[in-house]
Formats: structure tokens, sequence, C-alpha cells
């Protein structure tokens, strides 16, 4: 499938913000590696669609719960497809592998990935999050690193079918999370600030379905998972 | 831009200062070209350090209001100050905050550009011709003078807090702020363009701030490309080969793209890549061969990657200079600017420069 040329504004919108992760990531000693540049990410799909496709490795992330001589990593590939018309987000599932390095080894700890759709199926929250057990299939050696993952211990084989609802955990959301999850209050009250606006500027997804629910008759006045099937009574 | 530009230049040699003078007045066309011979000093003043002596000559007249000092790098010969080198003009002229460029009349190596002297905290002129290094001068500084002038109305603009957002405003592509302040990540260089104390006058510090931005554009957002890029990148970048590129009817396909900006040479052009981005993206097309064939029609070839010429290219090698593939290069060196994501080495020069080029 061949490169092709986006609109700038969208891909200064992903290297603003993968930026401003990585300088709060470097902030608190930690790496933030990429396999490919950004312009190398956008290729055509079908139907005059594009698809992103992002891999980025985080190395060394804080961890108050690992002792120092163990190191976490993250290991996350972003899946997105976008409408060429809109430049609208129409898909988007972004796979998470929890890595920790100990004594020379690395093993994922835990692998779970967030998924939308907008053509979203029935009984499927509208976005979700699933635990797995499958690794992240990446050549470590793309961002410089010798290790080959190994899989889990523990099994997530009875968590595959639960899908727990999540609000948009697209890429900017997932970053956002682990900036949160990792980085500490002040780092991450810092980054929350730089990235405000570069949020607007990233492509959106239609949630045309969830907004009406949430919104709806004055019956509704809660914030329950159902609205995450709304799609499914449209 | 101020109307008057005035050149000094720093020459020993006799035969030589006379030879630039003329080519520089040539290019100046109605500016000043003052070679840096005549003065006066007492005999205590003639007892100091260099650095201060020149200092102090270059607030007198003639040399005063410098719009750009120009000096040979080797100026042992110089009465008065025998063994003097570049370091203690550039010295003088940081001290002054005048933008100098500095040439060494030997012809340059191929090896120059990437590997060139960037880390010196003034432009060094790589030496062809005395015609092409006069008119590399003037350049810059028209570039000097474009940024000395445009800098107070950037300045007073509050939400500029940074040097990239000034940048921006200067160059009239705030748009670009965020990549602008990519170039700067890891550049240790700002630290020496912080002016000491006492408090310098807002009028001085106006002219460092021009020092300082005008250095960093040429030698860096001008020189890797990412933000700008030069005729071969841009030809990869778009995917057209380098050849058809030059044709002046798929030229005018990008014209809007074109870099006008400070130092912008019409020899060497540039063109902004987020223009060419959204030229292309614009038409609906994949790439800017696929606009080209559209717009020009005629046999128009893909850019092919200088290592592996089956592959469509896309980068740009700062060794070789030509266009190389993703697959075929490394990028992401720590010495490369981050904001320079069209920047990579071939593989094959990566491997002949080995453990010096890093990781």
């Amino acid at each position: 499938m061949s490169v092709l040329t986006v609109p700038y504004d969208v891909v200064s919108a992903y290297e603003s913000f993968v930026e401003e992760f990585r300088k709060a990531v470097e902030g608190a000693d930690g790496q933030v590696l990429l396999a490919v540049p950004l312009k190398s990410c956008f290729v055509r799909a079908e139907r005059d669609n594009v698809n992103f496709d992002f891999y980025l490795y985080l190395k060394g992330c804080p961890c108050s719960k690992l002792p120092s001589r163990k190191r976490l990593d993250v290991l996350i590939r972003a899946k997105e497809t976008l409408e060429r018309k809109s430049w609208s987000l129409t898909r988007s599932t972004v796979y998470l592998n929890y890595l920790v390095l100990s004594n020379a080894k690395l093993r994922a700890i835990r692998c779970l990935h967030f998924d939308f759709d907008e053509m979203a199926q029935s009984g499927h929250p509208f976005f979700h999050v699933q635990l797995v057990d499958s690794l992240i299939p990446h050549d470590l050696r793309t961002f410089g690193l010798d290790h080959t993952p190994r899989p889990p211990h523990q099994s997530n084989h009875e968590w595959i079918p639960s899908r727990i609802p999540t609000p948009d955990m697209t890429l900017a959301s997932v970053l956002y999370c682990l900036a949160a999850d990792h980085l500490g209050d002040e780092r991450f009250a810092q980054f929350e600030e730089r990235v405000r606006t570069i949020q607007d500027r990233l492509p959106v997804l239609r949630f045309d379905a969830l907004k009406q629910s949430l919104g709806a008759s004055k019956h509704l006045k809660h914030f329950k998972s159902s609205h995450w099937y709304a799609h499914s009574r449209a | 831009m101020p109307t008057k530009l005035k050149v000094v230049l720093f020459e020993d040699t006799e035969s030589t200062r006379s030879e630039l003078v003329k080519d520089l007045r040539q290019q100046l066309r109605g500016g000043e070209v003052v070679p840096f011979v005549d003065f006066r000093e007492t005999e205590s003043e003639a007892r100091r350090m260099y650095e201060d002596r020149i200092a102090d000559i270059l607030q007198r007249p003639p040399y005063a209001s410098a719009t750009l000092l120009l000096a040979d790098r080797n100026l042992a010969k110089s009465p008065n100050f025998l063994g003097l080198s570049v370091n203690a003009v550039a010295g003088a002229a940081r001290r002054l905050a005048i933008p100098i460029c500095s040439y060494a009349r030997q012809q340059a190596t191929d090896e120059y550009e990437w590997r060139g002297r960037w880390q010196e905290g003034h432009i060094v002129l790589s030496y062809e011709t005395d015609e092409e290094m006069a008119r590399k001068a003037v350049l810059a500084a028209k570039g000097f003078a474009t940024l000395t002038s445009n800098l107070p109305k950037a300045l007073r603009d509050k939400s500029n807090d940074s040097p990239a957002k000034v940048l921006a405003a200067v160059l009239g592509k705030p748009e670009y702020a965020d990549k602008i302040a990519l170039y700067s990540v890891g550049d240790q260089n700002r630290l020496s363009a912080i002016p000491p104390k006492p408090k310098e006058g807002k009028r001085q510090r106006t002219k460092r701030m021009a020092c300082f931005l005008g250095y960093w554009l040429w030698d860096s957002l001008l020189r890797y490309p990412g933000l700008l890029v030069n005729e071969t990148a841009a030809a990869s970048h778009l995917n057209i080969a380098v050849k058809d590129f030059r044709k002046p009817r798929i030229r005018a396909v990008f014209e809007k793209a074109l870099y006008r900006g400070p130092f912008a040479d019409p020899r060497n052009p540039q063109w902004w890549r987020g223009i060419l981005d959204d030229i292309v993206s614009g038409k609906g097309v994949d790439d800017g061969l696929a606009l080209a064939r559209k717009a020009v029609g005629g046999k128009i070839d893909f850019c092919r990657c200088s290592v592996d010429r089956s592959r469509p290219a896309g980068y740009y090698c700062i060794i070789s200079k030509k266009p190389v593939s993703l697959e075929n290069s490394k990028g992401g060196l720590s010495w490369l600017p981050r904001g320079a994501d069209l920047t990579r080495i071939s593989n094959p020069q990566f491997e002949e420069f080995g453990p010096w080029l890093g990781t």
C-alpha cells in the first residue's frame, strides 16, 4: 500500500501531540521511540479512506509499583482510519502491550486494545477496551531495541469477550491517560495545559448516536453504559 | 528592510580584499562595503585584547552600524593585529550583536555542508568563487536586515513568548511555530545568545535576537529538510524525479509553496513543506507525482531512491544530498534537529561514517 500525502494540519497535529508526550516522558526520565516518521504512517486504504498505522515505544515508564531493578515499557500500535473527504476518524484500534524488563528479559504483563468503529456492531459498546493475550507483532529492532517480548504468564483468555465501555480512546487519548497514570501530578498538569489546543486540531470521530442518547429525554439523567449501546437502537 | 546595508570586510591579503570589495559592491548595489583597515588607536588602546579593540573600533566611523561582518578565518597577516583569527572578530561581533559570516578561500570539500561548522555560533560560508561568496554574504546581510526590521512587531505581540513563536511570526507563518520549536530541541547554542549583564537596551536586545534567529534559520531550518525543503528534498517528498521537478511547468504547480523569506536564495530555492502537502492533498491526489501528471501531463518519473532505484524515495540524505527511501536510510539521530523529519542518512553513508554518526 502506498504512502500518501495528507493535509499538513493533520500530520502536524499528530506530530505536536506526540512531541508534547515525548517531552513529558523525558522529563520523567523515560524515552519515547518511534519506529517510522509520521509522514510514512499514512497509507491509501479502500474506498477513498486513509489508514494511519503508527508504532510508539515508551521506554522506562515510571511505575511506583515496580522495584527499581525492573523497568516498565509500553508498546503502542495505533491503527486508525480516516475518511479522506472530511479527515474524520471512522475507525480506531489502539493496541497496548505493557512490558516489564527484568534480568534482561522482557515479558508482557498485560495486553489490551481500545476499539471503535463508526459502523458499530450491535452488542458492542461504541468505544470499548478488551483485555487480550496477543502481543503486537512488531520487531523491536525498529526502535533500536534488542529484546523480543515474551507473552504474559497469565492469560486473559476468559476476559476476551468482555468489552468495557470507554470514552474516545484514540491514540491521543491513550497517550493522555498514560501521562496521567505514570508521570505524576505536576508533570501531567503541564502536559495537559500544553496539549489543550492541540487536541482540538486532531481528527475527530463522529459519535452522533451516543451524543443524542446522552442529551436525550428528560428521563435520562445519567451517564450509564447504556449510552454506549445507543447506536444499536438508532 | 532598511535602505542601506553595510558590510564590513576583514581580509588581510590586499589583492583578495580589493577583489572581494568589488564583488560585494556589485552584489549590494547601493549598499556600503567597508574594509577593516583604517583606524586610529592610542598606545594604551592598542595594548588590549584583540576582541576588545575590534569591538571598540567597530563602534566608530566608518564601521559603525554594520549590517554584517564578513571575515576570512585566517587574518594572521593583519597589520596591527598580527596572528588575528576569526574568533576574536566573532567575539566582538557577539558582544555588539552584529551578525558575522566567515570564510576560508579554499574550495570546500563535498563533506563540508553536512559536517560543517554549525556549532561555531556564526555562519561559515563555503567557498566556490569570490563572486558566489560575495553573493551569499549579501544574501545573509539582506536576510539579517529583514529580520531586524520585522522583529519589533513580532516582539510586541505578547503571545510570541518563545523564539519559535517569534520566528514563526517574523516568517509570517505562526501556524508553524510548533514545528519550528522542534528545531531547537537539544540545541545548546541558544544559551550563548542570552545577553550578558547588565541588561541591554531594547534596541540592542532586538539586534541580538535577530542574530540568534538568523543563525538558527540559516544553519538549521534552511539546512535540514523538514519544515522547509530544498530542491532535491522537495522532489523526493513529492515523489517527482528531481530532473522533472526542475522543469518550469512542474515548478509552477508548486509555486505557492516557494519560500520567499529571509535568506531565500533564487539559485537554491526552498519550499514550505506544509504548503506542498496542502497543495497535493487539496487536489485529492495521493502525491505530488499524481498532481504533476494531472496538471502538466507528459512523461514524469517517480523519485527513485538513490540506494535502491526500484523504490520511491520520500526522504533526503543529508550526506549524499540525494533522495533516499525510508527502508534504505536511518533517521531520528540524536544530532539531527527533531523537526527535520525528512532528513535521513542513507545506509551506505551510515556504514561509511560508522561510529561518528551515533544513534
